[in-house]
């Protein structure tokens, strides 16, 4: 075998049959970090290639960066014994790969844009530390045994910013990460108000003067708290325990305000294994509809395919995961409505931390920073405070959903409104 | 590591030199993994990948030019782009793209997967009372090399051997999850050995555990634990490009008894974390970061030499896709004198923590944070029983001052140190301690992660 696809193509339905997936990636991207004193440019270009296949009847992946040096790894792989897996039924089909769509625009002088909101939404206690920006195109190329041919460019543009806030003596840092693509100001404005929100409340707040009340969660934290959430519906390796300890009766597992989809048409017309990706219902007014499934969760399950077979890089074999995923409500309440209802409670502004959930013991623990809300008003900041509670309790306690959504990178979009939750536990 | 002679790179990156901090890198890898489940392998892949980088400094502006190939015509290429960047006229000339060259085969390397594959899945099914276990076993081979500006081209191959994963216990009551995370910096013989030593520990059978009382509790950090306190509370806020960190100007300050002395050493290279050069291609230097308890140096890299000739030796990178930054390698913490009984008097009343499972500083404001998932209850020095998961939280100033003087006889390796993420990127780090006493940590318990 050469340097060339095709050989390998030819070669891998030789040895393996119709047993085989091959992967390409290329990659080219730039990222500029700017620090008020320095700035550092990097310029990469990745290529990358991968096979999946089944050998002596078990599931094997190896990677490399050319093809002949990939048929050297699976000649390497060959005496490794492992368990035996029957091979997925994968996708067939083509898809012409569409023109090569450009990186998303530069983001010029977006250093100094958020660093003067930034002064001007804290009145000069919070400063821009560290921005970092990150644009490429990626395309894959994918084939299979079973005559899949198909490649999609991604374009991606995403920013990280590091801000200090400072208040006498005391400091602390925040970080965000948000789509960099988009370019109005309201974006610049919207980014700035989260920065200083979490640089500023922890500073000037107190704890929370009581320790029952409603939660309303900024959209930042509602997109962590799917995210956190997402592995229950994604994959089998939860698919038992969801339907014996989260679902009702009925089927229910959020409450009646709330669905929950994935979309990632928008994106790409097929996922890491071929399978046409299409609007998935997670679940719809609080009731189970559908798990989240690559090829190989799928058959585990005894479901079909649903299109979420994530790759987030060509070293690793895909896996089922998030495309597109998205809160939604049939009802949604415009934000400033979902304030004025709040009688006693907490505006979760930012995370202090990850969420942590321990699914196997329906524990669901965040640390937030916020501000104190009574009788639909806004009162005072609160340092810190942590949730603690039933992963279950707290699904069926979503109370309403606003009509505000944001798409927050982590690292797939994941789009949440403002939402309300009733009853919440704080320490 | 490249496919063309190395002192090629060292020529052409020598002119970009004298502006500032330049330097070629190269790498390839090759990470073999598998998941062992109740014994059975799964999984299994090989992944293979290399790349190069050439970087230059001028005044406060850096900047990288990385690609995944390792042929020459890609390295002139490179340089050429990075003049390009720079307005120079000194790159070397574009040549006819070279056909890649076959790469040579490493039978050895293939069979030292088998073996360790084999000697894994077999000790894991011979412990005792260990019931199932699902882990992922990840081993890491890694070679490198650096061309500084300047200097001649060094080259290093470090193997890491990493397990994560959870064991269940079966006892007469109940089953039991517990988290498994090991780190080790080979995977020959000896560490087959500790890796067997750690896991029988971990899956002794053990009391319930009860829920920690929230509050001020004194804890006595054990089986090196007390390097992950230092690694979170001392290495990150110490590192050069940490942004308002609490310790940058409290260099010389005495915050901890005299007794304590904390270095970073990258030159402890049976610990995980361990360089012989960092990977700017300066040689790796042991940094003082307790000084008989005086906050000592910081961890450089050369991006914060600004022309003042400050050492270096902590510069590294994730792989050639990324610049170099100031991290750390390894905190190993000098022995005192104490016997185990005597630092378990000494303590009285509070928690012994033997595994840190996860940590994270904030260095700006000074506050840090760890979890366990199991200690053990100390009152009137002895112990009496145990406890489940719970979070240790401080704040590094006043968490160092109240370090007890009184320090254990033997350091050991802490190998739950493993991969260290900061923004995005994961290095290897690890470190060595003696038992040592920290007063008046807050602790709360956690009702997430008992298994970790």
């Amino acid at each position: 075998v050469t340097g060339r696809t095709e050989d390998l193509v030819e070669h891998l339905s030789r040895r393996y049959g119709a047993c085989w997936e091959l992967y390409e990636k290329h990659s080219q991207w730039s990222e500029s970090a700017e620090t008020p004193s320095a700035r550092s440019e990097t310029i990469a270009q990745e290529d990358g290639i991968a096979v999946r296949y089944r050998d002596r009847q078990s599931m094997r992946f190896a990677a490399a960066r050319r093809p002949d040096e990939l048929l050297r790894l699976t000649d390497a792989l060959g005496g490794i014994e492992a368990s035996l897996e029957p091979w997925p039924a994968l996708p067939a089909g083509e898809y012409p790969e569409p023109a090569e769509a450009g990186p998303a625009p530069p983001a010029e002088a977006l250093f100094s844009a958020l660093g003067q909101t930034l002064a001007r939404e804290s009145r000069g206690d919070v400063r821009l530390a560290r921005l970092t920006l990150r644009q490429g195109l990626v395309v894959d190329r994918l084939r299979n045994g079973a005559g899949f041919a198909g490649g999609r460019p991604r374009p991606s543009a995403t920013a990280e910013a590091v801000v200090i806030g400072a208040r006498n003596d005391r400091r602390l840092s925040a970080h965000l990460s948000f789509f960099a693509g988009e370019r109005s100001p309201d974006a610049i404005d919207r980014a700035a108000r989260q920065l200083v929100d979490r640089a500023r409340f922890p500073l000037d707040g107190s704890p929370p003067p009581f320790s029952r009340g409603e939660l309303l969660l900024d959209p930042s934290v509602g997109a962590a708290l799917l995210a956190a959430i997402a592995p229950l519906f994604v994959g089998s390796v939860y698919a038992t325990l969801l339907s014996r300890r989260y679902l009702d009766r009925l089927g229910r597992f959020l409450s009646s305000a709330t669905t929950i989809i994935d979309d990632p048409t928008v994106d790409y017309p097929f996922d890491g294994e071929g399978t046409p990706t299409r609007r998935t219902v997670v679940a719809e007014s609080g009731v189970f509809r559908s798990r989240l499934h690559d090829v190989r969760s799928a058959r585990e399950c005894g479901e079909p395919p649903t299109g979420h077979s994530d790759r987030p890089s060509y070293r690793v074999p895909p896996r089922a995961g998030i495309g597109r995923l998205r809160w939604e409500s049939a009802a949604p309440t415009p934000g400033e409505k979902l304030l004025a209802s709040v009688r006693r409670g907490l505006y979760a502004a930012a995370l202090l931390s990850p969420i942590r959930v321990d699914f196997e013991s329906d524990r669901l623990e965040c640390d937030l920073t916020g501000i104190v809300v009574e009788a639909g008003r806004g009162r005072r900041p609160v340092s810190a405070t942590t949730v603690s509670s039933r992963l279950s309790d707290l699904l069926k306690r979503i109370v309403a959903l606003g009509n505000d959504r944001q798409w927050f990178p982590l690292p797939a979009p994941i789009g949440s409104p403002t939402m309300l939750i009733e009853r919440a536990t704080f320490s | 590591v490249l496919d063309f002679d190395p002192s090629l790179a060292s020529r052409w990156i020598e002119p970009f030199g004298d502006a500032g901090p330049a330097d070629f890198f190269a790498e390839r890898r090759r990470d073999f993994a598998f998941r062992l489940v109740n014994g059975e392998t799964r999984d299994v892949r090989l992944a293979e990948e290399g790349g190069m980088a050439a970087r230059a400094t001028e005044g406060d502006r850096a900047v990288l030019i990385a690609s995944d190939r390792s042929d020459e015509s890609a390295a002139r290429e490179l340089f050429r782009e990075l003049a390009r960047r720079f307005s120079r006229t000194n790159y070397p000339k574009a040549i006819a793209p070279s056909v890649p060259p076959r790469s040579a085969d490493t039978p050895s390397s293939s069979r030292e997967f088998e073996k360790t594959q084999r000697r894994l899945a077999s000790l894991f099914a011979r412990i005792p009372p260990l019931a199932r276990h699902t882990l992922t076993i990840r081993l890491a081979e890694i070679e490198r090399l650096v061309a500084p500006a300047g200097r001649p081209p060094l080259s290093s191959t470090r193997r890491l051997l990493s397990i994560d994963g959870i064991l269940e216990i079966e006892s007469r009551s109940a089953s039991e999850r517990r988290g498994f995370s090991v780190h080790l910096p080979d995977a020959g013989e000896s560490a087959l050995e500790e890796i067997r030593h750690l896991a029988r520990a971990a899956a002794a059978p053990a009391e319930r555990p009860i829920a920690p009382a929230a509050g001020e509790t004194d804890i006595l950090f054990a089986d090196g634990s007390a390097a992950y306190f230092f690694h979170e509370a001392l290495t990150h806020p110490l590192e050069a490009d940490a942004i308002s960190s609490i310790l940058h100007p409290l260099a010389g300050a005495r915050l901890a008894p005299r007794e304590i002395e904390v270095l970073d050493d990258p030159l402890r290279l049976d610990l995980f974390g361990g360089y012989a050069h960092d990977d700017e291609g300066l040689p790796a230097r042991s940094v003082r970061l307790l000084d008989a308890g005086q906050v000592g140096g910081l961890l450089r890299s050369r991006a914060e030499e600004k022309g003042l000739r400050l050492p270096g030796g902590h510069g590294r990178r994730t792989g050639p896709m990324a610049s170099p930054r100031p991290r750390s390698a390894n905190v190993v913490v000098s022995p005192g004198g104490a016997s185990e009984d005597e630092m378990t008097r000494r303590l009285k009343d509070g928690l012994r923590v033997g595994c840190i499972v996860a940590g994270s500083v904030d260095p700006a404001s000074g506050e840090f944070r760890l979890r366990f998932a199991r200690a053990r209850m100390i009152r009137r020095g002895r112990i009496v029983g145990e406890v489940g998961a719970g979070e240790i939280a401080g704040a590094i100033v006043s968490s160092l001052g109240a370090i007890d003087p009184l320090v254990g006889a033997h350091a050991v390796p802490c190998r739950s140190l493993g991969w260290c993420g900061r923004d995005g990127h994961f290095l290897p780090v690890g470190g060595a301690a003696p038992l040592l006493i920290v007063r008046r940590l807050a602790v709360r318990p956690t009702e997430t992660g008992a298994g970790r």
